[in-house]
């Protein structure tokens, strides 16, 4: 049999009299990118701390690939890549420097792989860390996260403070991870970056586990907000009732409303009028949740 | 050389090791050449004031009583505490803005961690105390005083071990708590109480004063005081094994 990558059983952890995780059941087969998605305060984090051992379960048991983080140790760190949530970094020392001590303390980082990742991240090796900016820190952390080629890498909310390009850059990095046979437990609040390169994805709200999905399911219900500015005054009825479209709002020449999977009904209503622009958005993790999962709390 | 967690510690330590070199020597040349002066003047003889003697300054005309006022009674413990304080709360300080999450999430363990990092301490003590003390036998015989460098050796490595125990007392608390900000208030309050149990208290009072074992035998007058060093660096020994314990079973930074 297999070993799990991670595998959570009945997992709880209370601060205090606050339950962050209440009962977490989990796993992550090997060689999975696994989508952990969440609006903030959802748990995610206290989860992956768990993974590595910062934080010790009140109840219930998690293993990673096959061991209790704690018993597990710096060995079984060894083998995990970690991009903390609120990465933190300080001192005069330069990036280079940080990362070569890093190195040293992990071991099976091969020469010139740091160097690689840095160009492929446009990052300055050569500069002071706490100098750095929010998003090159964070590339910072993916560096250090991947330049041993772990066997786990446990990444949490690796996009924040990237730019697109670099968004971009980063999911190639997991796509070649996972090509490799490396499993990937990525924790995010934006749908669609788990969805363009995770297989499954949990959905955690308030500390328990709202549902497990596929995600080319969650991309064929994918939502939008979309906005339709018009040449003239539309008539509300135009748009009620087509299929996939709600929530219709017409405020003069601009119509509002969310789609769910196809627009193709919406567009076709819509070329009937003159047509200034279209604005499509991801609704934010909270709207989605409500939308999928409202009625059933 | 490979980098460790104990090297690194002392790079990022080296430039404060420096400042605080100069401030220290800057604190013996400033006081103790001067002792002539002073003396010649007259200004140094008041003995018999009760406060002055409590306090452990009541002998200013003597060259070791006037090195023992200016730099062993109260100057000297105040500064080297200060900088031991302040470099142990780094790793609870670490803790809380974070970075230590980063370092933790390494092959590294948490009482490897935390030995090291009390390592480091030590070796940069050992090297301001290095410098504070050829600073001192530099300075006294500036001012021509007549003290053996070996006894002003053997009261500044007791200072040494005084300011490490505060300093491992504040890893402990950091350690402990987590929090820089009790660390630094729960070991500066340790020391205050210490140095008035030792000035102001009673006899069985005052054995219980780390200040004591430093500087209660006058080692400036009266050479090694081993017993004393023993209980200094017992004390301290203590105090890093029960942080290393603690640390290695608690939630990092909640």
């Amino acid at each position: 049999m297999l070993i799990a990558a991670v595998r959570a059983a009945g997992l709880v952890k209370r601060y205090g009299n606050r339950t962050a995780l209440h009962g977490l059941d989990i796993e992550v087969a090997p060689g999975e990118v696994f989508g952990f998605l969440g609006p903030n305060g959802a748990g995610k984090t206290t989860t992956i701390r768990l993974m590595l051992d910062l934080i010790r379960p009140t109840a219930g048991t998690i293993e990673v690939l096959g061991k209790d983080p704690r018993r597990g140790g710096p060995q079984l760190r060894r083998r995990i890549g970690y991009l903390p949530g609120e990465l933190h970094l300080e001192g005069r020392q330069t990036a280079a420097d940080l990362l070569a001590f890093l190195a040293a303390r992990r071991g099976g980082v091969r020469a010139g792989r740091i160097t690689e990742l840095a160009e492929l991240l446009d990052l300055d090796l050569s500069r002071q860390v706490r100098k750095l900016s929010k998003g090159n820190k964070q590339k910072v952390g993916i560096v250090q996260a991947f330049m041993h080629d772990p066997a786990l890498l446990v990444l949490d909310e690796p996009t924040s403070g990237l730019d697109p390009l670099l968004q971009h850059r980063f999911l190639d990095l997991v796509r070649a991870a996972r090509d490799d046979g490396r499993t990937v437990f990525m924790s995010s609040h934006v749908l669609s970056e788990v969805q363009e390169v995770a297989d499954r994805a949990v959905i955690m709200r308030g500390g328990r586990v709202l549902a497990t999905e596929d995600v080319d399911d969650l991309r064929k219900r994918a939502l939008r907000n979309v906005e339709i500015a018009f040449g003239g005054p539309v008539a509300l009825a135009d748009f009620t009732g087509l299929p996939g479209v709600r929530d219709v709002s017409v405020d003069g020449s601009v119509l509002r409303c969310t789609t769910e999977g196809s627009a193709d009904a919406l567009v076709k209503a819509a070329a009937r009028h003159t047509v200034h622009s279209i604005r499509s958005t991801e609704p934010d993790l909270e709207e989605i949740f409500f939308a999928y999962y409202g009625g059933r709390e | 050389m490979k980098r460790s967690v104990y090297t690194q510690a002392l790079r990022d330590q080296r430039r404060s090791l420096l400042i605080w070199a100069i401030a220290l020597a800057g604190v013996a040349f400033i006081y103790i050449p001067s002792y002539q002066t002073y003396r010649d003047q007259g200004i140094l003889d008041m003995k018999g004031n009760a406060m002055f003697d409590a306090i452990g300054v009541g002998d200013l005309a003597s060259p070791v009583g006037y090195l023992n006022s200016a730099v062993f009674a109260l100057m000297g413990p105040l500064l080297m505490i200060i900088f031991a304080v302040s470099a142990g709360a780094r790793t609870a300080g670490q803790e809380e803005s974070g970075v230590l999450d980063l370092l933790l999430a390494q092959p590294i363990g948490r009482v490897s961690l935390l030995l090291q990092r009390f390592a480091a301490l030590a070796t940069a003590t050992a090297l301001l105390t290095g410098a504070f003390l050829l600073a001192l036998v530099g300075a006294a015989a500036a001012g021509d005083m007549d003290v053996p460098a070996a006894d002003i050796a053997a009261a500044t490595v007791g200072l040494g071990l005084l300011a490490l125990l505060f300093g491992a007392l504040t890893l402990l608390i950091g350690a402990a708590s987590g929090r820089r900000a009790i660390a630094i208030a729960g070991s500066a309050v340790l020391a205050v109480l210490s140095y008035f149990a030792n000035t102001l208290g009673a006899d069985w009072l005052r054995h219980l004063s780390p200040f004591y074992h430093f500087n209660g035998q006058t080692p400036l007058a009266n050479g090694w005081q081993w017993s004393g060093l023993a209980v200094l660096a017992g004390l301290t020994a203590l105090a890093i094994t029960a942080g290393a314990w603690r640390f290695g079973r608690r939630d990092l930074a909640v």
